[in-house]
């Protein structure tokens, strides 16, 4: 699942990313809202936590742009604006979770399951390749009609190579948007992970999903 | 009104009537008198011939002795003379009448005679005198009322002839008829007129006041950003709506700037408390190395020594606001305490690349040392916010015109004209973006401080170039 956090305190930025990261999501983050505009327009997230006070726009101005321009992605607002004037009006202009700071991380994630799960009854669900299923809302993967145990760790890795299908994939786009990985001990846990998840997706198929692209990363697709 | 009204009819009707009276009683006086008069002239007479009569040595008659177509003659002849001295716009008519009741003599005065019934004549005729007013037919539709004078004339107790006089009431009661319309109806009508008027025009005139009165109730409790409506009228009336209106602008931003500034306030303080929460949870969910539990240790002090600089700042400024400030004074070098910010400040100058210098002489002051040194802070500590990469923040202290001075001179980015107004009041943030740190309550504390001991603080910049701050404060006061 990919999720877009727009948030312009880098501290909190940051501890939001690892955790949702820990917890499987693939991440994005924007510090102002424009950015968070362009990169909501671009439409490839399943979720977005969006301050309110940012500079250059505010986030009650880029939530109600994108639900002007028809953007149906599930939005929780995370704010320290907690006056009920200022939920309602945040709720009004299209968020459909108002969360106000300070908070605790574990109620977020579960906010950020319930929102998803809202929405997934109407999403397109399943990813698709060969026969491969994945589905982005339970994290249930499937191949052949037969399921495939991963670990959170595993199935983030797949669900985002899956969604950048035909993408040449760097390991630091991974470190990036998967997990963190500190490039600086020279460790090599990234092709260890590529390799536990061949071992469970594509051996004993004859469509080879997860490709090595010598010297620039990885490929998933046909 | 209803009180007035009554007043004035009470009012109108005493004066008609006095004023009737009055007509009646001068009319009637003048009928009298020419009665007299007619009396007198033939009296004159009588006594002229008396006195011919003594030189003639003849017998002087009395009247009841004379002949009656003598005194007939007399009379007339009389009357003839009188007519000429008659004013003819009165009209009397003047008859004369023997101890019969027959006519003697009557002047022409009116065209037609007055008959007064016999039953009349003779109470006239028993001596007594009395006014009558009597209406003459002139033919099938116009009538005539006539006041009538009876004076009988004795002599030795009996009647010897009646002088009547008449004069028409026509005029008097024409006179009366237009004092009736003035009073009655032409008063209570004007007055109404000039009520109704009276009305209108205030109506009119305030009717813009009206309005305006209508729009100061409709605006609801801190709402200032409706404004009354001004009146066109080019005078008092549009410079009070244009005046008041102004005075909302005011309000309203300042209610606004107090909005911003509780916004800013909530912001800054809920954003350490958030950041550490998250990056405790978020760590505490699985097991760290020990480098990053330090880490987050070190991120939590720093975010703490934030939150609480925030609230110090807060509790002071709320200490000033309900003047619950207690000072204690004591003789301070001013120097001292400016060398002691300047030292707990040589970190944040450095970490934004920035030269910070301590300058001047021994300052002795009294003073609250931990004012004092809030004050400094929170002079350098704006300096240094403002100032970019590679610039200079100058402390110094020093005697200017029996004043301890203390400037803090940066060469930052400076402070416009607006701002230089705005800059130490209670919730102004000169910088419109957040991206430095900070809020708006530094140099309003500074002027609290700078007040509470008799002191003031000015602000000098050019744009681009830098600031200075400078406080003053008298030298070494002592207590008395």
């Amino acid at each position: 699942m990919r999720i877009l956090i727009v948030e312009d305190e880098k501290k909190i930025a940051a501890f939001l990313k690892r955790g949702f990261k820990e917890e499987g999501y693939v991440v994005e983050v924007a510090e102002d809202g424009l950015k968070a505009q362009s990169l909501a327009e671009a439409n490839e997230h399943d979720l977005i936590i969006l301050d309110i006070m940012i500079p250059g726009q505010d986030g009650l101005a880029v939530c109600r742009k994108l639900r002007e321009k028809g953007n149906a992605v599930p939005i929780i607002m995370l704010t320290a604006k907690d006056q009920l004037k200022n939920k309602v009006e945040g709720l009004d202009a299209g968020a459909d979770d108002y969360v106000t700071k300070p908070f605790a991380f574990e109620e977020l994630l579960a906010r950020v399951r319930a929102v998803v799960r809202k929405a997934g009854s109407g999403r397109a669900a399943l990813i698709k390749a060969d026969d491969l299923e994945i589905d982005p809302v339970t994290h249930k993967v499937k191949r052949g009609g037969v399921n495939i145990d991963l670990t959170s760790k595993e199935y983030a890795l797949l669900e985002y190579l899956a969604r950048n299908n035909g993408k040449v994939i760097t390991r630091t786009m991974i470190s990036e948007h998967v997990w963190d990985i500190d490039f600086d001990t020279g460790t090599n846990i990234i092709d260890v992970y590529i390799n536990y998840l061949r071992k469970k997706v594509d051996s004993g198929h004859s469509k080879k999903l997860i490709q090595t692209m010598r010297g620039r990363g990885y490929r998933f697709g046909l | 009104m209803g009180l007035f009204t009554a007043v004035l009819l009470v009012f109108s009707i005493a004066i008609f009537e006095q004023l009737k009276t009055d007509m009646y009683s001068n009319m009637d006086e003048m009928l009298v008198s020419r009665a007299e008069g007619i009396k007198g002239s033939i009296d004159a007479y009588r006594e002229a011939e008396k006195l011919e009569c003594l030189k003639d040595g003849r017998p002087f008659l009395s009247i009841f002795e004379l002949d009656k177509s003598e005194f007939v003659s007399i009379a007339a002849k009389l009357l003839e003379e009188d007519e000429k001295y008659d004013p003819r716009f009165l009209k009397f008519d003047i008859e004369l009448f023997d101890r019969d009741g027959i006519s003697i003599a009557h002047s022409n005065a009116l065209p037609y005679h007055i008959n007064i019934p016999v039953e009349e004549k003779t109470e006239a005729m028993l001596g007594n005198i009395f006014f009558h007013n009597y209406i003459i037919e002139i033919n099938d539709r116009k009538k005539n009322d006539m006041r009538v004078f009876l004076r009988p004339v004795t002599e030795d107790g009996r009647v010897v002839y009646l002088v009547q006089i008449s004069t028409s009431l026509n005029n008097l009661y024409a006179s009366l008829n237009r004092l009736r319309i003035g009073l009655f109806v032409l008063l209570p009508l004007s007055l109404l007129a000039a009520g109704l008027a009276g009305i209108f025009l205030t109506r009119f005139v305030l009717k813009p006041v009206d309005r305006m009165i209508k729009s100061a109730r409709g605006m609801s409790g801190l709402d200032f950003k409706q404004r009354i409506h001004v009146p066109k009228t080019n005078d008092e009336l549009q410079h009070l709506a244009e005046g008041f209106n102004e005075l909302l602008g005011r309000l309203d931003s300042s209610v606004s700037m107090q909005k911003r500034f509780i916004q800013d306030i909530t912001h800054e303080l809920k954003t350490p408390i958030t950041a550490v929460k998250g990056q405790i949870e978020v760590s505490a969910r699985r097991e760290r190395s020990g480098k990053e539990y330090r880490n987050i240790l070190a991120s939590t002090r720093d975010e703490m020594d934030r939150l609480g600089k925030i609230v110090e700042n807060l509790l002071m400024l709320a200490r000033f606001e309900s003047m619950e400030v207690k000072l204690s004074k004591e003789e301070v070098d001013l120097y001292f305490i400016a060398a002691k910010s300047v030292k707990n400040l040589r970190v944040l100058a450095r970490k934004r690349g920035l030269k910070l210098l301590m300058l001047g002489e021994s300052l002795l002051v009294y003073g609250d040392e931990m004012y004092l040194e809030s004050l400094a802070v929170n002079l350098i500590e704006n300096a240094l916010k403002y100032t970019e990469a590679k610039g200079t923040v100058e402390v110094r202290t020093m005697k200017k015109g029996g004043m301890a001075v203390l400037s803090v001179k940066d060469n930052g980015i400076g402070i416009g004209r607006t701002e230089r107004l705005h800059i130490f009041d209670r919730f102004y943030r000169a910088d419109k973006s957040r991206s430095a740190e900070g809020y708006g309550l530094g140099l309003s504390i500074v002027r609290s401080v700078a007040e509470a001991h008799g002191g003031t603080v000015a602000v000098k910049s050019t744009a681009g170039k830098g600031s200075e701050f400078i406080f003053s404060i008298p030298l070494n006061i002592k207590k008395d």
